[in-house]
């Protein structure tokens, strides 16, 4: 059977204005949720720094027509990802990148969704559409304009939330598959955190 | 709006009441739930329809202090499909409901905003239905809920929550004792003790109402006497509705100059009524600030009560008498539907629903009647009592559960003149001015008049 994998990656970049070296900004282990990554489909990996994370996903794949009988299929992937916010400091998503795959048929669409933002607050949304036929690997990178960006509270810890979903379309019952997918495993889904002092 | 149309609503909140019934629904607890000290998130891959799926999920607060009430701002995400299809979600939650009425857009993702209250047992619990309404394509029709995020937005402790009830609590009192007065018109209060069978119309201005009362003699020394009004009064708190009120009276047969006087009874109201309640919370949205907040809630209430009466009567010459009095009064209010408005300005709002309330009354009187010609007389009442609250005002908060405040009483004075003509052999006419007032309650007084036609 074949197997997609989808990767996160999430990389902070960039230095501080101010020598907050003692209690730096930090990555907690993050949970994960959806039909696209039930438990036990993703793998996470924190980096020893904590100031960056991969996730694996190994099933994030929307399947309509053929066999499925389905017109369309939707599989979305709730993260969140604890960020320690060091006093003094608030963090936002500065750019995304993601990478994935296409096989639709004359006829389907792919439609890929995600929203950046913090728990409890909205945050920037993207969409990509795709219409077939199709059958290729895709990329989405969005770089956020500054004033466009959510800032956290000044110091104080929060959830860092992402909520990539992915819809196939078909008509006819033609075979229609996408996936937030990496065959390249360095860069499926780049997330850039900012900070600024405040 | 008018009496009648108050009362009418009245039951007609309280018939509503009656028949709402906890929903009960099958358990969808989250796929996973991230917290900290000031936000969660909560993430779920089952709840979805066509063509309605309704389920409850509960979360840990993220501040779970039992001291410190929280409201947390609410974003719930999901999708709506297809493009022009609509749908509804509905989140239940501190005995509220938001409804969402939505239409799929092209992207077929929603995001609404909310509130959720922190609950005693220090959770964030909601019943959440979804449902499409209108569907182009069915094979194509998708609701699901897919995470529920909350941050903190508002603060208060559990102590400034439980003394904002005490001014409802005081008003309460205040309801409590003035529509005592009022009530007591209906079965004979202030009038001359002993009277023949009559029925008739009796309406005040003041304090509204407009009602019907009767007498009618049993035996030798015993009447019962009662009546119904429609009333609309506002003291200090507003309310409206119907009263009615009913005694069984016993009027010691003619001796020589001093006759034992014993009464039972009972009131009985439908009221709709309005509280004002202040209280201050910190919004903790972003630099902590201290938000003052004034705010009047509206519901619907039973008033219930019983009493007994005790006294002596004195002749005080040969077209005089005086009644000293005592009377105790035990009344209930049950609240069968009150709740605040609730908006980011009154975060913490009180919901009264299935509360119930107690109160004590004891009261001193005196009255005087006197024949000022052979066909009018002149009733003189003058009384002084307390109004107790048997337990302190308890509301539903959102953001912490239930609060009781302080128990509240007054001490209060109530006053009365009746003046009766006797119009014919078969007829009389009453006026009368009556009023009470009392520490912390305001005061009530009408000016009325009452017709009655002997049978």
């Amino acid at each position: 059977m074949k197997r997609f994998l989808a990767i996160a990656a999430l990389l902070l970049s960039g230095a501080f204005a101010t020598a907050v070296q003692a209690d730096d900004i930090a990555l907690g282990t993050p949970t994960y949720g959806g039909t696209g990554c039930t438990d036990g489909t993703a793998s996470v990996s924190l980096a020893d720094d904590a100031k960056s994370l991969t996730i694996l996903f190994s099933d994030f794949v929307a399947e309509a027509g053929g066999s499925t009988n389905k017109s369309f299929d939707r599989k979305i992937c709730n993260v969140a990802i604890p960020v320690h916010v060091p006093q003094g400091i608030s963090v936002s998503v500065l750019a995304i990148d993601y990478r994935g795959y296409n096989n639709i048929p004359t006829g389907a669409s792919t439609q890929f969704n995600v929203e950046y933002f913090f728990a409890g607050v909205r945050g920037p949304t993207f969409t990509k559409n795709f219409t077939g036929p199709i059958d290729d690997q895709y990329l989405v990178h969005n770089d956020l304009q500054a004033n466009a960006v959510v800032w956290s509270k000044c110091g104080a810890d929060v959830i860092l939330r992402t909520n990539p979903s992915i819809r196939v379309t078909t008509k006819q019952n033609k075979d229609a598959l996408a996936t937030v997918d990496s065959e390249d495993v360095s860069a499926a889904i780049v997330y850039k955190l900012s900070w600024k002092s405040c | 709006m008018s009496l009648a149309l108050r009362s009418a609503l009245v039951v007609a909140g309280l018939w509503m009441a009656s028949g709402v019934s906890a929903i009960a629904a099958a358990p969808c607890p989250p796929d996973t739930y991230a917290s900290d000290a000031l936000s969660g998130a909560a993430t779920f891959s089952a709840i979805f329809a066509p063509p309605t799926m309704t389920c409850s999920f509960s979360v840990a607060a993220p501040n779970t202090d039992p001291d410190t009430f929280v409201v947390y701002g609410a974003n719930y995400r999901g999708a709506l499909l297809d493009e022009g299809d609509t749908g509804t979600l509905t989140v239940r939650h501190n005995g509220r409901a938001d409804s969402f009425h939505m239409t799929g857009d092209f992207t077929g993702q929603y995001t609404q905003d909310g509130y959720v209250g922190k609950e005693a047992d220090g959770t964030l619990r909601s019943t959440v239905t979804v449902g499409m309404d209108q569907v182009a394509d069915p094979s194509l029709a998708l609701i699901t809920l897919d995470s529920a995020d909350y941050t903190e937005v508002a603060t208060m402790t559990k102590t400034d929550a439980e003394d904002s009830m005490n001014s409802v609590g005081l008003d309460q009192v205040g309801l409590v004792t003035h529509l005592g007065a009022t009530a007591g018109l209906l079965a004979g209060q202030g009038q001359p003790l002993e009277g023949d069978d009559e029925v008739g119309l009796i309406g005040g201005a003041g304090s509204l109402m407009f009602g019907a009362r009767a007498r009618y003699n049993l035996a030798d020394g015993y009447s019962v006497l009662g009546g119904v009004s429609l009333i609309d009064q506002s003291p200090g708190a507003h309310y409206g509705g119907a009263v009615a009120a009913a005694a069984f009276r016993y009027v010691q047969p003619d001796t020589q100059g001093f006759r034992l006087v014993g009464e039972v009874g009972g009131q009985a109201g439908l009221l709709s009524l309005q509280f004002t309640r202040s209280y201050s919370f910190t919004d903790t949205s972003g630099a902590p600030v201290i938000v003052p907040v004034t705010v009047t809630g509206s519901g619907t209430a039973v008033l219930g009560a019983i009493y007994g009466k005790v006294g002596a009567m004195l002749d005080t010459g040969p077209a005089g008498t005086l009644l000293l009095s005592a009377t105790l009064r035990q009344t209930f209010l049950g609240f069968a539907s009150y709740q605040e408005p609730f908006s980011s300005s009154n975060l913490f709002a009180a919901d009264l629903g299935g509360k119930v309330q107690s109160f004590t009354t004891a009261t001193l009187g005196a009255d005087w009647t006197v024949a000022l010609a052979r066909d009018v007389a002149l009733t003189s009442s003058l009384a002084v009592g307390t109004t107790i609250a048997n337990n302190g005002a308890g509301a539903y908060l959102f953001g912490g559960g239930d609060v009781a405040g302080t128990p509240q009483s007054t001490l209060f004075a109530q006053y009365g003149l009746n003046l009766g003509w006797e119009m014919s052999p078969q007829t009389r006419l009453d006026t009368f001015v009556q009023g009470s007032t009392g520490a912390g309650i305001g005061t009530h007084a009408q000016v009325g008049a009452a017709y009655s036609m002997r049978f």
